[in-house]
């Protein structure tokens, strides 16, 4: 792999240190969580920040904290200690079946949750070398203007292959989001523009410190289709939550640049939903796997999931 | 611009005049002579550059130098001690556990903080902890063996 581009480090160790750096690089700034994502993407070229910002020295962006009608979870809370923590096993079972299903161990104990739910989108033919992407055209999301993986396309299709967000995203989680300005909440569907380009709405001196569940001890699951059984991103992957009144969501993921979302009130509901996505989705032939495989396993995902919560 | 970086690395404290785009890797490797740690895949995919920092795996291709700066670093180096053999290397050895060798450094330390974190493991918590390293000829049933062995202290 070749190596990096030059950019400047430094590790701030507190929130008010880190919006003095943020803005001001010409070239931008890029947080650094646990890196698991960043560092690999700036490696291959595709990100050339002038500064790299390691967030790990900021007090208190690490933990699970149960506060009566929300529970919080700081953004650098490492996927591995969600995995583990008792509260989340018992009351958000999507969650706690996702996090022991990411990547590997080592990458659990690394990766954090802020930084799984910000990963970049993907596709096979940007997630290169620069001189295997140098042997084509520029595409739309490498400031060019065609989609290599689609020929003619207009848009880009990479596509978003996070674990954690549709687990959250079917448990109705939203995101604390702070800025110099002062912080806001924002639904994280929301911060999803759908665009492959620029797959959020955040900026770059915006940060994620934690992310809010509504407090209430749900049913639910989640089904990770892959290729290999560990260290490895999902091709499809479903989450679903409900509460005791049968309420719930039905995410879709790894089929566009965003999850897709599904609300539900009943099981009768609910049962409809894999038929409805199976016909949403239009994956195309930027992974491993054929879109016409991918989109029928949509369907066959969800239904096997339904049937085990 | 190359700046003087003071590490931790196997309870030495050695500085280095480093960039800071250098990987952790590239400096125990090309600045310290620790080539026990090797690159596969410099992407986080293999696991074959796996060292400790704080007592956690990291993969170094993917770690910053500067990261580790002010923490203590371990790597395959560090394990014997005054000539003997750490228990997961002998019992390594014992089970036949690798072939070529290039994935062995980032096992064993994986296999080393794992055992921190649950000294009484399952096989299948094994086969987890070292889900992130990647070997191309042994497989990984002896390995297993080697660091069940090593939990049990049964190794010799
Ligand atoms: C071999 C391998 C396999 C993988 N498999 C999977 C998988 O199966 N499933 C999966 O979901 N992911 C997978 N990943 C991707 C990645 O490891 C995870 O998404 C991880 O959780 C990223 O977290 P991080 O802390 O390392 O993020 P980083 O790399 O540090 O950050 C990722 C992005 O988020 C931004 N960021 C991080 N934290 C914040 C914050 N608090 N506020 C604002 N911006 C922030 C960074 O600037 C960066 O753009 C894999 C990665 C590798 C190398
Ligand atoms: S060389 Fe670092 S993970 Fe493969
Ligand atoms: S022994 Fe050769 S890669 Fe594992």
């Amino acid at each position: 792999m070749s190596s990096m581009p030059e950019f400047e480090y430094k590790r701030p160790e507190t929130l008010k240190e880190l919006f003095d750096l943020l803005p001001g690089y010409e070239s931008g700034a890029a947080i650094l969580a646990g890196g698991t994502d960043l560092m690999p993407r700036i490696k291959r070229g595709l990100e050339k920040p002038g500064l790299v910002v390691d967030i790990k020295d900021i007090e208190g962006l690490s933990y699970v904290e149960d506060k009566g009608e929300k529970v919080k979870i700081g953004a650098l809370t490492t996927i591995f200690d969600i995995r583990n923590n008792t509260l989340i096993k018992d009351k958000y079972p999507a969650l706690h079946e996702a996090a022991t299903l990411t990547a590997s161990e080592n990458i659990q104990l690394r990766g954090s949750i802020g930084g799984n739910i910000l990963q970049n989108t993907r596709c096979l033919y940007y997630n290169k070398s620069e001189a295997w992407r140098d042997s084509f055209k520029p595409c739309l999301k490498n400031g060019g203007d065609i989609c290599n993986a689609a020929k003619g396309g207009k848009r880009c299709f990479s596509v978003y292959r996070g674990d954690l967000a549709p687990a959250l995203m079917s448990l109705g989680a939203s995101v604390c989001i702070v800025s110099e300005n002062g912080e806001k909440e924002t639904a994280l569907e929301d911060i999803f523009t759908g665009d492959g380009v620029t797959p959020f709405s955040l900026s770059r001196d915006e940060l994620i410190k934690n992310v809010i569940i509504p407090s209430a001890k749900m049913k639910g699951g989640y089904g990770k289709f892959r290729m290999r059984k560990a260290v490895d991103y999902p091709s499809v992957n479903v989450a679903i939550s409900m509460d005791t009144g049968g309420k719930g969501r039905l995410v879709v993921g790894s089929v566009g640049a965003k999850p897709f979302m599904y609300e539900f009130s009943s099981l009768e509901e609910l049962k409809e939903i894999p038929e409805r996505a199976y016909k949403d989705v239009s994956p195309i032939n930027n992974m491993s796997l054929s879109p016409y495989y991918r989109k029928n396993m949509v369907r066959v995902l969800a239904e096997e999931l339904i049937r085990r919560v | 611009m190359k700046r003087s970086v003071l590490l931790s690395v196997n309870g030495e404290r050695r500085e280095v005049f480093i960039k800071p785009n250098s990987t952790l890797l590239e400096v125990l490797r090309d600045e310290l002579l620790l080539t026990g740690a090797k690159e596969a895949c410099g992407s986080g995919e293999c696991g074959a550059c796996t060292v400790l920092v704080d007592g956690k795996p990291v993969n170094s291709c993917i770690t910053l130098a500067m990261e580790a700066e002010g923490k203590a670093i371990e790597t395959i180096e560090g394990l014997s001690k005054e000539g003997k053999l750490h228990p997961l290397q002998e019992a390594f050895i014992d089970h036949h556990a690798f072939q070529c060798g290039f994935c062995t450094p980032g096992m064993i330390m994986s296999a080393k903080a794992f055992l921190k974190r649950s000294p009484e493991p399952t096989k299948e918590e094994i086969r987890n902890a070292i889900s992130g390293n990647i070997c191309r000829c042994t497989g990984y049933e002896n390995a297993v063996d080697a660091i069940l062995d090593t939990a049990v202290g049964t190794e010799k």
